[in-house]
């Protein structure tokens, strides 16, 4: 073959997008001819920087074009020397590749949504992230532990990329929860009160993550602005996610249920008018948040007289299973209005907001696995009965 | 990196539009292709891409003379703001001269704004560039909104959130109306040839 060769290559290394600016740039003549591993041959025609024409196989114009662009692999070849052929290609160069590009994005993002999912175990992903109090960023690698169990420490975190896994340490063994995903936070608000308070779970990264450092001590004199039962309300929150992550990590690794309700308690309605409140606070006495199981109530979390806590509105199962409040004798669930809250929403800084949003969600997602467990555990104990 | 074609002694330089979807980008360079109409060679080169449009063309700058004999072609370019098309946004970004970041003074979009000037600072430095380097100009556009009773973040606040360590030239602008827009490519050329003439004399020398 006696073809006047000036430049060939790589796909690999130097792309097309790459190799018709460059001989755009040149404003060169002539054809580039591209060859893929697999034995296909194509063909781009230019004439003083500007693509007329492509061609591969049977495909010509502007649809040969942009499926040639999406070779990754191959060789070129630039031959100079005019071709004769029709100008079947009107765009301007940049044009052309801006819009090659475009459909190449569009392709791969499409690919993206159909691809499977990498990691099964459910994965709470908090609200969009709130860069306003993000201080620093820190990167951590695959396993590595951010937050032990019963370590002092105040730092708050945000997951700005990747996931972490929540373990909580019961009876020597560490208890896999759930995952966190971006937008979760790490770390609890007690921290305001005592900057120094053992954590209440581990957190260890999974693959890998990019967190953001939060303004603990901006957090913390916010905090300290709020009324009374605003405080009470971040703290009781807290406390009931604390507890309800302890019912679940016993849950998983015992093989019995949670502890039944004493006979004493009895059950206390949710006022019917106030259904649509979030936060309630224990009046008269302790009161307890129970699973019930046909005529058994089991414990999850136990409020003392005067603590807030949160509904956690979830339906009640049609068979009698379900949650609900028990009380000791004379308790009560008082809602919390917004206005004797002082909560005044608006007024809290966005970062405040969304961690009370997220500490909401975490607690769901705790009762959704409680039930899961009880629902399996509950199963086998009827199994293990029969074949007694 | 600006090219030099040696022929026709020109430079020609590219300046690329960034920013979050919508803010702003296509409507700038569409207002400048109206407005300076006899400054222009070349058609507009519009792509659709979901969200918005990507858009090209060049641009001659008047009056602001020669560098070494050679005239001065702007290339402008907008880059897709959706976060799918990293490929295309690449190819644009790549061998940019100057910057002009597109943010979107309403409050909602604060945090795209964050984002996407974090975007731009990865994607700068993969080519090795450096965003406290290049020629950069921020333009707080919509500024007309505040007028419709939209909440509008003030001057101050959107000057903290992106401009605190940059420190770069700033513009309130309203792409739709037209206030801003020159003055900010203006900027934006003038600091990119000035940028452009101290490279060359450190290599001269």
């Amino acid at each position: 073959m006696d073809i006047a060769e000036v430049l060939s290559g790589r796909l690999s290394f130097v792309g097309l997008a790459e190799l018709l600016q460059f001989l755009g740039g040149a404003a060169a003549t002539g054809n580039i001819r591209i060859f893929a591993e697999n034995g296909a041959e194509g063909t781009i025609f230019m004439k003083n920087g500007e693509v007329l024409d492509a061609r591969l196989e049977e495909k010509n114009g502007e649809d040969a074009f942009h499926d040639l662009f999406t070779w990754q692999e191959g060789r070129f070849l630039f031959v100079p020397g005019e071709g004769s052929g029709p100008r079947r290609i009107h765009r301007n160069l940049t044009g052309l590749l801006l819009d090659a590009l475009r459909q190449m994005d569009e392709l791969q993002a499409s690919q993206r949504e159909k691809g499977p999912e990498l990691l099964r175990e459910p994965c709470l992903k908090g609200p969009a992230i709130e860069y306003s109090d993000v201080v620093d960023e820190e990167f951590h690698r695959d396993g590595s532990v951010v937050v032990r169990q019963g370590r002092f420490g105040s730092w708050l975190w945000v997951i700005l990329e990747g996931q972490v896994r929540l373990h909580k340490e019961v009876g020597g063994r560490s208890v896999p929860l759930f995952c966190l995903g971006k937008g979760a936070y790490i770390g609890s608000a007690a921290s305001f009160v005592m900057m120094n308070r053992p954590r209440s779970a581990s957190v260890q990264v999974v693959g890998e993550a990019l967190l953001g450092v939060l303004d603990a001590q901006r957090l913390a004199r916010e905090f300290t602005t709020f009324s009374t039962v605003l405080q009470d309300l971040v703290l009781g929150v807290d406390r009931q996610l604390t507890q309800l992550g302890e019912t679940l990590a016993l849950l998983r690794i015992s093989s019995g249920l949670p502890a039944k309700t004493p006979a004493s308690y009895q059950k206390i309605r949710v006022p019917e008018d106030h259904l649509s409140a979030t936060f309630f606070s224990a009046g008269g006495g302790r009161i307890l948040l129970a699973w019930q199981k046909e005529d058994a109530f089991l414990e999850l979390a136990s409020f003392p007289e005067g603590s807030v806590f949160a509904y956690p509105m979830q339906k009640k199962a049609s068979d009698g299973n379900g949650l609900i409040f028990l009380g000791e004798e004379g308790s009560f669930l008082e809602p919390l209005e917004k206005g004797d809250a002082g909560m005044l929403w608006d007024r809290l800084s966005p970062t405040f907001r969304k961690m009370l949003g997220f500490s909401l969600s975490s607690i769901q997602t705790t009762l959704a696995l409680i039930q899961e467990a009880i629902d399996v555990k509950g199963r086998k104990n009827d199994t293990d009965e029969e074949s007694c | 990196m600006a090219v030099f074609n040696i022929q026709q002694r020109v430079i020609e330089c590219k300046i690329v539009y960034y920013g979050p979807g919508r803010c702003g980008k296509t409507t700038n360079l569409e207002t400048i292709h109206k407005l300076f109409r006899k400054n222009m060679s070349g058609d507009l080169v519009s792509i659709d891409t979901e969200g918005d449009r990507t858009l090209f063309f060049d641009f001659l700058p008047m009056g602001l003379g020669k560098i070494h004999g050679c005239d001065v072609k702007v290339q402008l370019f907008t880059v897709p703001g959706q976060p799918q098309y990293a490929s295309t946004r690449k190819l644009v970004l790549k061998g940019a001269d100057g910057i002009v970041f597109v943010a979107d003074s309403l409050a909602v979009r604060r945090e795209k704004n964050m984002l996407s000037l974090k975007d731009l600072h990865e994607n700068l430095k993969s080519y090795g560039l450096s965003i406290a380097k290049i020629p950069l100009v921020l333009q707080y556009n919509k500024r007309d909104l505040a007028k419709e009773g939209l909440p509008v973040m003030p001057i101050e606040q959107m000057e903290r959130d992106l401009n605190r360590q940059l420190k770069v030239p700033s513009f309130p602008g309203s792409a739709v109306t037209g206030e801003g827009v020159g003055k900010t490519l203006k900027a934006c050329i003038e600091s990119t040839l000035r940028h452009l003439q101290q490279e060359l004399n450190w290599v001269q020398k």
